[in-house]
């Protein structure tokens, strides 16, 4: 059994032979290496550089020292379970929208997000309520990264849903409009789109207005992310059949009430698995911010890494290594549940 | 990019109810959004020229292009035109570009050509193969490009042998942490006949191919079978070299072979190592993407056509080539484009690494320079939207072309 | 239309609530800065000597303490906002008020000073540009580097003095252009480069630390004087006033030997007219600058004098003062008179 398996798909003609040989050879080229550097020569206990003697090995050490400043960039020790109970919140708020007919979710939506920038500077900007007063200079690391990625998310949604509506809309100059600002962000790389922000947002405000470094590059991102976002809702809009739309007006129904309460509660499950697959490609954007200052996760490694005393090619392989393995586990698994969703929704299609 | 496709279906929806009797009133209602969206844009226009221009005025910032035509001062890691600290900004935002192009044209030829191997490996029948082929997809797709340019840059540039221990190939080409050096034909004498070689070559095939194409019209085959599967197509190459090399070797054209200086080598073409990490970091993390991209069309054709291949007699490569590869292409062709658009626009990635390209130049040396970020973001802004057009649109046309040739 | 009007309504409402949530100020910087009750002070990130976060998380260096000077000459207590920034967009943070004040090594030249609308606030630091070369290249001196390949910042003025000096001198060079310092010197660190070029203090408080510094060797050739002011917007000439005065009141102090620790004793005791008015005792220096009068004598509390901030950041280094000395020692800092 096991050997005609083997026979019928790695075996099967001469050219399959090779090409199992040369992967087996590619395998163990990359893979003894691999697990040499990772596991045999790697020192795992200690936390200063000292516990590395040899420069080239992993050094985990120096994952274990920084490992709070990847977590939570500078932010006060004392001050942490403000992150703790703000992303605590979030998040359990958030998930009752993953689970299939769970009552009430539009409502819970909306809360979500008059919630979330509330919970965002009270908490975790403190001021208020007798709560340390935190600047976003201190913010970094993973926090950075995920506050980033949510609050772009729910910013930039309802921006696109507009957007989206507007570049299908009857009215002419509405279209061009949103079809120029669209195309106009789309072609142009996150990170110009970043130095925009940085560079000449504060030239197009009057004076006495100033905006935190971090909000700035938080709107660039919600510009850029809307408008990828719109087009995902735009390829849903047009997905929904025409009788729905003559089913509504039938019904005597405007134009806002027959988008909002017809058209999109069936385009956005449409929509959601490019919405998804959008929010990945967000949340991998996100590294950028380092470029313009910022130190999201990579950021901060990057930083550390480039510290004096650990300065190695073996300590900064292993803090990539580190990022790596975090980001990959969150696209990973994100990219998962949208696959999942586009199966549902292609089943859905064809009933 | 996509304004033609503008649909919709609230536009026809709507516009077909509008001949009707509340069609009138509707279309009042139009005139007046966009009277109210006009001046709304206006305004907001406006407002951000005024406070601009006051804002300028205050800091005492005198906003002119003029800086363009300025001396730079500065120099350039890498320029595919000469350049020194003479020449103008105008000139080094010229050669910043062509830096930009430049990876962004190897990257998308090197992203395509792993991109189709990964593709077609998924597809292998053999397990080993294929399994390789997801799990490369599945690791690199998740992974942020930018973490993948450092790992190359700083992690695998640092095991490179230094100058002095170069790894030699053929004892012209070396590559060490300085990059990688090959051999160049030097400008000389036998540029132009280089020049001229190739010329002659590029004409010779074109006749070829006419005169094959007629032979087939004459035999009685319909055009869209003959392009792309001209029997000549796989010698136009090795003629174009053929008789490039020919003239090398017999005109003399100089050879500059890199050599060692006092400070590692020198001559020769040179590919610093930010340029190299940037490729391989670009091509493989986007290669994840064409990979699926191919596996994709190449699993939508209806499995009729393999067979129908095989009843016809031909073999499995040729079935690949003659069949199925021109009607995946057109599959292949619409997202494909998507992906080159972000390939180009993550060039501006090289920014974090050394690569002296538009954003690392322009936005960073010369506006630190002339302090004029409005023309500079604008010009930068222009120059990314330009290129990303030309790019959706030579492909559209491309889609339109192979898409035309099948219908025919 | 009614229903065009209630859409403009919430347009104006999201824009009211965008601008709300952003800080709204009104003239003076000292006013400003009041209101706030911090500082917002621009920092560059990670640069061992001038700016860095110490194992316990908080953040130290020669840059660091500038800002703690100017906080403590307006609230007499350490209240500052760290900002952190990058060459790319230091000087637009400055123009467009993101900051209050800059000082992160910046070179006081023309250009700057004259047409970015930014304001010096006298010279704190005496640095130069230099190299940094591995010692086995068998590099000398400068002039031993034609041809060579070199790591180097962008955003200051560290590539027009390198392309001037190798064009002056008829040399060649290639340049490889990093956006920050850390990831320079990380590529030097790794032999991309066969030379690093920056300020000599900064380079030399970044390798302090290297575990293979003895390597390396820092060429004594300085290409370029660069003269390290703190920047200030242009158009408040108090507040200018304000960070002008308090650097250098900690010059004085040195020179009139009044230091962190003796400070509440010369206080108490000191005749001396001067160092009486410096420290609040006698005259309305405060006053005038629209501080309390004992704002010198908090710099001197909180901060220290001159030396104080150098023994505390750059001698850990083993950088030595040389051009920074007091003029008293053969130095150039010489204090401004109070009087």
């Amino acid at each position: 059994m096991s050997m005609n398996w083997l026979r019928n798909n790695l075996f099967s003609s001469p050219l399959n032979t090779v090409l199992t040989l040369a992967s087996v050879c590619l395998i163990i080229m990359i893979g003894v290496p691999l697990v040499n550097w990772l596991f045999i020569n790697a020192y795992w206990s200690g936390s200063t550089p000292a516990d590395c003697p040899d420069k080239s090995a992993a050094c985990w050490p120096f994952v274990r020292a920084r490992f709070d400043q990847f977590m939570y960039g500078l932010y006060p020790e004392v001050e942490r379970w403000r992150i703790h109970l703000g992303l605590g919140l979030i998040i359990l708020a958030a998930v009752p929208l993953f689970i299939p007919r769970f009552p009430g979710k539009r409502w819970l939506l909306l809360v979500l997000v008059i919630a979330c920038p509330l919970i965002g500077t009270g908490l975790f900007l403190g001021g208020v309520f007798g709560l340390e007063y935190v600047e976003t200079g201190r913010w970094g690391g993973f926090f950075l990264t995920v506050i980033t990625a949510l609050f772009v998310l729910s910013t930039s949604l309802p921006i696109a849903v507009m957007l989206a509506l507007g570049r299908s809309s009857s009215i002419p100059l509405v279209r061009v409009c949103c079809a120029t600002w669209i195309e106009l962000w789309r072609s142009v790389p996150a990170l110009v789109v970043l130095f925009v922000a940085i560079i000449m947002f504060p030239l197009f405000m009057p004076e006495e207005i100033e905006i935190d470094k971090l909000l700035r590059a938080l709107c660039a991102l919600t510009v850029l992310m809307s408008c990828y976002m719109a087009e995902a809702i735009r390829g849903a809009l047009q997905s929904i059949p025409k009788g729905q739309y003559e089913a509504a007006e039938a019904l005597g129904l405007g134009y806002w009430r027959r988008t909002f309460l017809v058209i999109l509660p069936q385009a956005f499950p449409v929509a959601l698995p490019q919405i998804t697959s959008n929010f990945i490609g967000l949340f991998k954007e996100t590294t950028v911010l380092l470029i313009i200052g910022l130190f999201d996760l990579l950021g901060m490694v990057q930083n550390a890494a480039s510290d004096p005393t650990w300065i190695s090619p073996g300590v900064s392989a292993t803090g990539y290594l580190f990022v790596a393995l975090f980001f990959w586990l969150f696209c990973f698994s994100l990219s998962r549940y949208s696959a999942r969703l586009e199966r549902k929704s292609l089943t859905y299609k064809t009933h | 990019m996509q304004a033609g496709k503008t649909g919709a279906c609230i536009r026809h929806c709507r516009s077909g109810d509008s001949e009707q009797g509340p069609g009138v009133s509707m279309m009042k209602r139009d005139v007046v959004y966009q009277a109210a969206l006009l001046f709304i844009i206006g305004a907001v226009v406006y407002l951000v020229a005024l406070t601009t221009q006051e804002n300028l005025a205050r800091l005492g910032v005198d906003s002119s292009i003029d800086f363009l035509w300025k001396r730079a001062g500065f120099e350039i890691g890498q320029k595919l035109i000469p350049f020194d600290a003479e020449s103008t900004i105008a000139r080094a935002f010229m050669v910043a570009l062509l830096n930009t192009l430049l990876l962004a044209a190897v990257s998308i030829v090197c992203a395509s050509v792993l991109g189709a191997i990964i593709g077609l490996a998924r597809l292998s029948g053999n397990w080993l193969v294929s399994r390789l082929a997801t799990a490369y997809i599945e690791i690199f797709r998740n992974i942020p490009s930018l973490l993948q340019i450092f790992f190359w840059y700083f992690v695998v540039l640092r095991t490179l042998p230094r100058s002095d221990e170069s790894i030699e190939f053929f004892n012209c080409i070396f590559l060490n942490n300085r990059g990688l050096f090959v051999p160049a034909v030097s400008p000389g004498q036998g540029w132009e006949w280089i020049a001229a070689a190739l010329f002659f070559g590029w004409a010779m095939i074109y006749f070829l191919r006419r005169q094959e194409r007629r032979r087939h019209a004459a035999a009685g085959f319909k055009r869209a079978e003959t392009t792309g599967t001209n029997p000549l197509a796989s010698w136009n190459l090795l003629l174009l070299a053929g008789v490039a090399g020919v003239v090398i070797l017999v005109g003399g054209a100089q050879w500059d072979v890199p050599r060692e200086a006092r400070f590692g080598y020198r001559g020769g073409l040179v590919m610093m190592p930010e340029f190299l990490s940037l490729v391989v970091g670009l091509s493989m993390y986007n290669a994840t993407y064409i990979g699926e991209i191919v596996r994709s069309a190449f699993t939508s054709l209806p499995r009729g056509q393999t067979e129908a291949a095989a009843s016809l007699g031909l073999p499995r490569h040729l079935t690949i080539r003659l069949v199925l590869f021109p009607q995946a292409l057109r599959v292949i062709v619409p997202p494909l484009t998507t992906v080159y658009l972000n390939l180009f626009k993550s060039t501006s990635l090289a920014a974090a690494i050394a690569y002296p390209e538009v954003v690392s130049v322009f936005v960073g040396t010369v506006n630190n320079l002339v302090g004029q970020p409005v023309f500079i973001m604008a010009i930068t802004m222009a120059v990314y939207v330009f290129i990303s057009l030309c790019i959706a649109l030579f492909l559209n046309w491309y889609n339109r072309k192979i898409a035309l040739t099948v219908v025919s | 239309m009614i229903k065009t009007i209630t859409n403009l309504t919430y347009v104006t409402g999201i824009i009211f609530l965008f601008f709300t949530g952003s800080q709204i100020t009104d003239a003076g910087t000292l006013e400003e800065v009041r209101e706030r009750g911090k500082l917002r002070c621009g920092i560059v990130e990670s640069s061992p000597g001038f700016s860095s976060v110490n194992d316990a998380g908080q953040r130290v260096g020669f840059d660091i303490d500038h800002c703690k000077t100017i906080s403590a000459a307006v609230f007499g207590e350490i209240r500052i906002e760290y900002v952190p920034v990058t060459p790319h967009t230091v000087f637009t943070l400055l123009q467009s008020g993101g900051i209050d004040i800059f000082p992160g090594g910046a070179t006081w030249s023309f250009i700057r000073d004259v047409s970015m609308g930014l304001d010096y606030t006298g010279v704190y630091l005496y640095a130069g540009q230099g190299f940094l070369v591995r010692r086995d290249a068998g590099v000398k001196s400068v002039a031993d580097l034609d041809g060579a390949t070199i790591c180097i910042a962008q955003g200051t003025t560290l590539e027009q003095n390198m392309a001037d000096y190798f064009d002056d001198h008829g040399m060649s060079y290639t340049p490889v252009t990093f956006a920050d310092m850390d990831k320079g010197l990380q590529a030097y660190h790794a032999d991309r480069c066969d030379a690093f070029t920056n300020e000599r203090m900064s380079t030399a408080g970044r390798i302090a630390l290297w575990p293979d510094r003895a390597e390396h060797l820092i060429l004594d050739d300085v290409i370029s004087k660069e003269p390290f002011g703190a920047l200030v917007r242009q158009d408040d000439p108090r507040w200018r006033d304000i960070a002008l005065w308090s650097f250098n009141a900690r010059i004085a102090a040195e020179e009139l030997g009044v230091n962190q620790e003796n400070v509440d004793a010369v206080r108490e005791n000191t005749r001396n007219a001067e160092i009486q008015r410096l420290l609040g005792v006698h005259g309305e220096f405060g006053e005038k600058l629209g501080l309390s009068n004992d704002w010198a004598y908090h710099i001197i509390k909180l901060v220290g004098n001159y030396n104080d901030l150098w023994e505390r950041n750059f001698t850990p280094l083993g950088v030595r003062r040389g051009l920074n000395a007091s003029w008293k020692d053969g130095g150039l800092h010489s204090a401004l008179p109070f009087r």
